[in-house]
């Protein structure tokens, strides 16, 4: 394992980008994060992300949106979408490698989730994604 | 006149002198008009009230025959009834009287009584014609009669009754009124056509018209001859008699029953008309609080999705990071995952009624719904439960809505048996629709909250912010389907579940 598996979290609430950074941080991965659309879409260009978490619901671009634009860059990556009730959920469902988890997000599956992912391209960390 | 008649000497009475002026104060004091006519008719005297009745004056009228004083055809009769009477003896009117016509000076005419009599004297026959003027009286008569035709003949019962109730007269609407001829009726007490309930009143009426107390109106009820109820509306009055004594009780009585009715039906109308405008008020205010409601809901449930979603991940890193050997530090945790737990709940059912979910409308098996909806619940071995049902019916709606309304009434029939009971959960077909009831044995509901019981925040619950039941009815109703509740206090609620049923083309399988 050359580095560890870079995330990318992306959500217009600050407060669980932060929640969400400490714990991926903590489990090893290389964590990156935006607070909107256009930011995460900057920043995915610099990084080349292994997977994001991806609200829906953001002013401006919306995560749907932005994941498409995203992987451009990164056309491989992962997306765990995080949302409230939202139109958008079932196509988000639809979406290559794609995973939707309805807000509050349950953190304990979103990591068994990033870690099969990161497990199928051999970058994962731990098989059961949790803090050692 | 020197004699005195205080003296009532006889000797006065002999005096001729005496006498005439006796006749002649008599004459000239009577209240009848009398005239003397000689037997060829001519007049010879008229006494001052004939001369007033007449309006002759007794010097224009000697000497005239007495036909002046009457209408034509009398007039030319006059001197023929005279003649035959001088030949043949044969009276007409001499020695009786009998009513006749008159005629005034002015050409009028009016009723009198007229007897006649005869005398003979040394100079010949004469007649004397006492005359009495009938105008007032048979005018008053007139009236009478026109009074007693008015009487008679108003569709308004009038009656005159004693104060004990004996009826002395009944008029002919009284007869069409109450079906009692007058015949029948007088002599009857009024009582029996007051129906008993009413008796006291009529009787209390009678007494303070009696007593003279300003009346009044009277709206009662009556019973026919055939036993009709009817209302009435009664106006009485006292008569008195000529000493000032009250004599009896005069009442005119309407049956009011159509006026009544009529009222009674416009009162009701307009009440129902009050109650569904107050009903559609009510409805409009509930949609509206239900759409405020839902909206709060929804801002609110998405507002705290994040900050839920924060603890949630902090916890999380928290528990991970921390050592878990200390009991108080697990249980906190514990704690906060059950807090969780309850709020993501919350923000779920808000969420869910704030949103109109549109149906994914397929056909499916009620009882395999009933059984989805049964396992997916743990039941605590307090509960019994018992399925009854029945296979093979179809239902057309989204089904994963339809567990779910399941799913909360199940919920619901469990938490109102805090101390267990039996569940009895079945589905039957039901007239082109499937029902399925949830029945529990727990703490029921009190009649005036049954209405209230799917109406949004009205919970008897400690926990929960009682949503589950608007939810299941909005998705009842979605579904095209209703669901109701049936209660009593301390024995259990049963919840009733219908939804439109799907009939199987033949052969298809189930």
């Amino acid at each position: 394992m050359s580095e560890a598996p870079r995330i990318l979290i992306v959500d217009d609430e600050p407060g669980v980008v932060q929640s969400l950074r400490r714990i991926m941080h903590r489990l090893g991965y290389d964590v990156t994060t935006a607070v909107n659309g256009t930011d995460a879409i900057e920043v995915a260009g610099e990084v080349k992300g292994d997977g994001m978490l991806m609200d829906i619901r953001m002013p401006g671009m919306n995560g749907l949106e932005t994941s498409q634009r995203t992987r451009i860059d990164c056309p491989d990556a992962f997306v765990c979408f995080m949302t409230c009730h939202s139109e958008l959920m079932d196509e988000a469902a639809t979406e290559r490698r794609s995973h939707v988890l309805s807000k509050p997000v349950n953190v304990e599956l979103m990591c068994e989730l990033i870690a099969r992912e990161t497990a199928r391209t051999g970058r994962n960390l731990c098989e059961d994604g949790r803090i050692a | 006149m020197t004699t005195s008649e205080s003296n009532g000497d006889s000797e006065s009475l002999k005096s001729p002198t005496d006498r005439e002026a006796r006749l002649r104060a008599i004459l000239e004091t009577s209240v009848e008009g009398i005239i003397t006519i000689d037997d060829r008719g001519m007049i010879r005297s008229m006494n001052p009230s004939a001369e007033q009745i007449f309006g002759y004056l007794e010097s224009d009228a000697i000497g005239q025959n007495v036909r002046l004083l009457m209408p034509a055809p009398y007039r030319d009769e006059h001197d023929g009834y005279l003649k035959t009477y001088q030949q043949t003896g044969e009276k007409k009117i001499i020695g009786s009287g009998r009513d006749v016509v008159g005629q005034r000076k002015d050409g009028t005419t009016f009723p009198m009584h007229l007897s006649v009599s005869e005398v003979t004297i040394s100079t010949g026959r004469i007649f004397t014609g006492f005359v009495y003027d009938l105008s007032e009286r048979f005018a008053a008569e007139h009236n009478l009669r026109r009074l007693a035709a008015i009487v008679e003949g108003s569709y308004d019962a009038i009656t005159l009754q004693q104060f004990d109730g004996t009826i002395l007269e009944w008029n002919h609407g009284a007869e069409r009124m109450y079906g009692y001829l007058a015949d029948e009726a007088i002599g009857m007490n009024i009582l029996k056509i007051v129906p008993e309930f009413r008796r006291r009143e009529s009787q209390e009426f009678r007494e303070r018209v009696s007593r003279g107390e300003e009346l009044d109106t009277l709206d009662t009820e009556r019973i026919t001859k055939n036993g009709r109820l009817i209302d009435v509306w009664i106006t009485a009055t006292v008569l008195h008699g000529q000493d000032g004594r009250p004599l009896a009780v005069a009442t005119t009585e309407r049956d009011v029953s159509d006026r009544k009715r009529v009222q009674e039906e416009l009162e009701r109308r307009v009440e129902e008309r009050t109650k569904e405008l107050r009903e559609a008020h009510d409805e409009l205010i509930r949609k509206e609080r239900l759409a405020t409601i839902g909206l709060l809901a929804g801002g609110v449930a998405h507002e705290i999705r994040n900050p839920l979603g924060v603890i949630r991940n902090a916890a999380y890193f928290l528990r991970q990071v921390t050592d878990q050997v200390d009991p108080d530090v697990r249980e906190s945790f514990d704690e906060i995952q059950r807090a969780l737990a309850a709020s993501n709940h919350i923000v779920g059912e808000l969420m869910d009624y704030a949103r109109d979910p549109q149906p994914n409308q397929t056909c499916f098996s009620a009882d395999a719904a009933v059984d989805n909806a049964l396992r997916s619940l743990k039941f605590e071995s307090k509960i019994s439960v018992d399925r009854a049902l029945q296979s093979g019916l179809h239902c057309l709606g989204d089904p994963d809505q339809v567990e779910r309304i399941l799913i909360n009434l199940i919920n619901n029939a469990i938490q109102a048996m805090p101390s267990g009971g039996t569940l009895s959960i079945g589905c039957r077909s039901d007239q082109g629709a499937v029902t399925i009831e949830v029945r529990d044995t727990g703490v029921g509901i009190s009649g005036e909250h049954t209405s209230k019981v799917f109406d949004p925040l009205f919970t008897g619950k400690a926990g929960g912010i009682g949503l589950g039941l608007p939810i299941s009815k909005r998705y009842a109703e979605l579904n095209q389907g209703a669901i109701d509740v049936e209660s009593t206090l301390n024995q259990g609620s049963t919840f009733r579940l219908t939804l439109p049923r799907k009939i199987q083309p033949a052969g298809e399988s189930t």
